[in-house]
């Protein structure tokens, strides 16, 4: 059980003095105990780094990492008692699956008799239904299987701490499924603080207590999973999170008694005041609306924008369906529910409710107003089924 | 009809009174020849020249002896001191070539700077033609100017130059020594090219499940790396086997037998004595050492082919 801190973290690779690459500049990231960590972030932006100083097979170049308060900087990898699956599994394939399970009851900094071992490796192995396998080696197994291998070398020794390198970057859409729900059944029940990396905002805003997302190494957000969808700090954050993207256009603001008054170009409309927590002083904004949160106007009446849309394409997920259209504002993408009975070339009004509506300044790219979550009489679509 | 299937007709219709079981090795023929001619046929020549005592003075005057020179070697004085040469020449010069080849491999494994002008320094010893690597270790061990004997004083290992190559209770080791300096870099090479490739993840898994560096070195290297070390250590065996330029160029053998390897005594045997049917008895002896360490090399091979 164990609170993590980062804090200022820096890593540089090569010469610090020369032209270094900045891995991961000013983290400051504080996990408390047993909470599950996403780091999320498009590719490069320094996941990996991270999690590597945090498990100590890097050394940050400035800034502190602490385990419950201790700074462990200069504590080595294997006394960090850290337990890591990497993201190519890493197992060590001139041992069968029992003795890749057992490596890290075996060393000696672990007093565990053999038959301890024997029955925490069955246990463990039982746990994560690969009994079968337990003499095979690791080039006899399926990824999903190995998946389960590297999982089970780091359950099996209860530490402090779990890393995940994109552990199911490597797997069918269905079987990375089936794994999330079971990473984040057995961290929930065995407790243990834990941090993933995901490049996959889907899979982050399922299994995550708290989101880190970063960029170029420099930390976005951190936040729950609604925070980082309804109150994204900036447009990245809101880009990067929530699918599909958020749809984007430009606007002039005025204030009206109390109320903002937003100009598009083929549609304006208030938002009441009393829905901005930010004092606003531009003239300009950046106005987004999620493609969840629009509807047609003839199912839903709204105080919001309403602008006319021809639909281009019509791509059903799942129960849903997701609309591409073009309309007067210009491209637009909305998720329409069930029974739609829309087909390209169909002409349809689409609106959106005013607290729902995100506004962001367009030169520091920051939120000035984020999204607020009402109860919505019909559509199904709440920011608790975001991955729906 | 495609190209092979007219080529395969006209080959069938040219070669139609041969014997289906036959045809096929046709294509084969001249490989078979080759090999027949250059290998196969003086293994048998030897062999049969091992049944006749023979001189090279007068090979027409050859008298079938059966056995005899078999039991000549038995019977030979110096024989046991030979093999035994051999045996210590070919343990000790390949452990040792071994041993420190993995030094040399492992440091060279990112440890040292500039790498890739260390590993070719490293090679020269390898690269040199073995007689000059072999003149250079008979210069340094020689004599009154032997740079050997003026360090061993400088250390106070010695009093005074003391003679080596022409002693008998040190003739063996300078060569052994010679080969050792040859063979290591050959061996570091391989140390190199099997510890870079393993995967430096496993490292890391294994740091993090608590392995000391010994520990990773005993349970990670070792084991990924233990069919690149046999197979090496069984080219160093063979190599060590059949040396006989280092040696021969240090010390002919001498003084007396004392430095003598089953080569250096196949050489004296046939060029010295002229005794080309004991000569060719103790080549077939040598011959059957080297196929049972073929036999385990190629076993291993098979092993790790099939491992991967
Ligand atoms: N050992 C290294 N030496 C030099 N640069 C490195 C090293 N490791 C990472 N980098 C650089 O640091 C930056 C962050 O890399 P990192 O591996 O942390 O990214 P990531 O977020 O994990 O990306 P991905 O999603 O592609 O795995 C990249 O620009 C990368 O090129
Ligand atoms: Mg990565």
């Amino acid at each position: 059980m164990t609170h993590l801190e980062l804090d200022s973290v820096k890593k540089v690779f090569g010469d610090p003095e020369k032209e270094g690459v900045v891995a991961v500049n000013d983290l400051d990231i504080d996990v408390p105990d047993g909470d599950f960590l996403v780091l999320l972030g498009p590719s490069g932006c320094g996941k990996t780094t991270t999690l590597r100083m945090i498990g100590g097979l890097e050394d940050p170049t400035e800034g502190e990492v602490r385990f419950d308060g201790t700074v462990v900087n200069d504590v080595k990898a294997r006394n960090r008692d850290v337990a890591m699956v990497f993201q190519d599994f890493a197992l060590y394939p001139h041992m069968t699956v029992r003795e890749n399970l057992g490596f890290g009851l075996r060393r000696e900094n672990n007093d565990m008799t053999g038959t301890e071992i024997d029955e925490r490796v069955t246990e463990v192995a039982e746990m994560l239904e690969i009994e079968e396998l337990l003499n095979n080696k690791p080039a006899q197994l399926s990824g999903g299987q190995k998946q389960r291998v590297a999982l089970g070398r780091a359950i099996i020794r209860e530490p402090r701490l779990f890393l995940f390198d994109e552990p199911l970057a490597n797997l069918d859409a269905k079987l990375r499924k089936t794994m999330r729900t079971e990473i984040d059944e057995l961290q929930s029940e065995v407790g243990i603080t834990s941090a993933y990396v995901t490049h996959n905002q889907e899979e982050a805003m399922t299994i995550a207590d708290k989101i880190a997302i970063l960029n170029d190494g420099e930390l976005q957000q951190l936040g729950t999973p609604d925070q980082v969808f309804n109150e994204p700090a900036n447009l990245f954050v809101a880009q990067f999170v929530g699918s599909p993207d958020m749809n984007l256009f430009q606007g002039a603001l005025s204030e009206r008694g109390d109320s903002y008054r937003i100009e598009m170009d083929a549609a304006s409309f208030d938002i009441p005041k009393r829905l901005v927590d930010t004092e606003i002083d531009t003239d300009e904004v950046l106005v987004g609306f999620r493609p969840q949160d629009l509807y047609q106007a003839r199912t839903r009446a709204t105080n919001g924008p309403e602008f006319d849309t021809q639909v281009r394409v019509v791509e059903p997920v799942g129960t849903e369906a997701i609309v591409h259209g073009t309309s007067a504002l210009g491209d637009v993408t909305a998720k329409v529910g069930r029974f739609h009975d829309l087909e390209p070339e169909d002409q349809m009004e689409l609106t959106i409710a005013p607290e729902h509506v995100y506004l962001f300044d367009p030169t520091t790219e920051s939120l000035l107003k984020g999204r607020l979550v009402t109860e919505r009489a019909e559509g199904g679509t709440s920011a608790d089924s975001v991955e729906a | 009809m495609s190209y092979v299937d007219q080529a395969q007709s006209s080959y069938r219709s040219a070669t139609r009174y041969i014997p289906e079981s036959l045809r096929v090795y046709l294509p084969i023929l001249p490989v078979m020849a080759l090999v027949g001619l250059f290998i196969l046929y003086p293994i048998a020549q030897a062999i049969y020249s091992s049944f006749f005592t023979k001189s090279l003075l007068a090979p027409s005057e050859a008298e079938f002896v059966g056995l005899a020179n078999y039991v000549e070697i038995w019977a030979d004085p110096d024989i046991h001191q030979v093999l035994w040469n051999t045996f210590v020449w070919v343990t000790v010069g390949s452990l040792a070539a071994i041993v420190l080849g993995f030094l040399m491999g492992w440091l060279l494994d990112e440890k040292l700077p500039y790498t890739s002008v260390a590993s070719a320094i490293v090679l020269i010893p390898w690269v040199l033609p073995r007689v000059v690597g072999a003149s250079i270790w008979q210069f340094m061990f020689g004599g009154s100017q032997g740079i050997v004997n003026e360090l061993l004083v400088q250390m106070g290992v010695i009093d005074e130059y003391i003679v080596m190559l022409g002693a008998n209770q040190y003739s063996l080791w300078p060569p052994i020594i010679g080969m050792v300096w040859r063979l290591a870099p050959l061996f570091a090479l391989l140390t190199l090219t099997s510890l870079q490739g393993i995967d430096e993840h496993l490292y890391e898994a294994a740091r993090m499940d608590g392995a000391t560096p010994w520990e990773q070195f005993r349970y990670i290297t070792i084991p990924m790396m233990k069919y690149n070390l046999a197979i090496g250590f069984l080219l160093m065996l063979i190599y060590n086997v059949r040396n006989f330029s280092m040696v021969w160029v240090m010390t002919k053998g001498g003084p007396g037998v004392s430095s003598s390897t089953l080569p250096v005594m196949i050489y004296r045997a046939a060029f010295i004595d002229f005794e080309v049917g004991f000569a060719s008895a103790l080549s077939v002896l040598l011959f059957v050492v080297l196929l049972v360490f073929s036999y385990y090399y190629i076993k291993f091979y098979d092993k790790v082919r099939g491992d991967m």
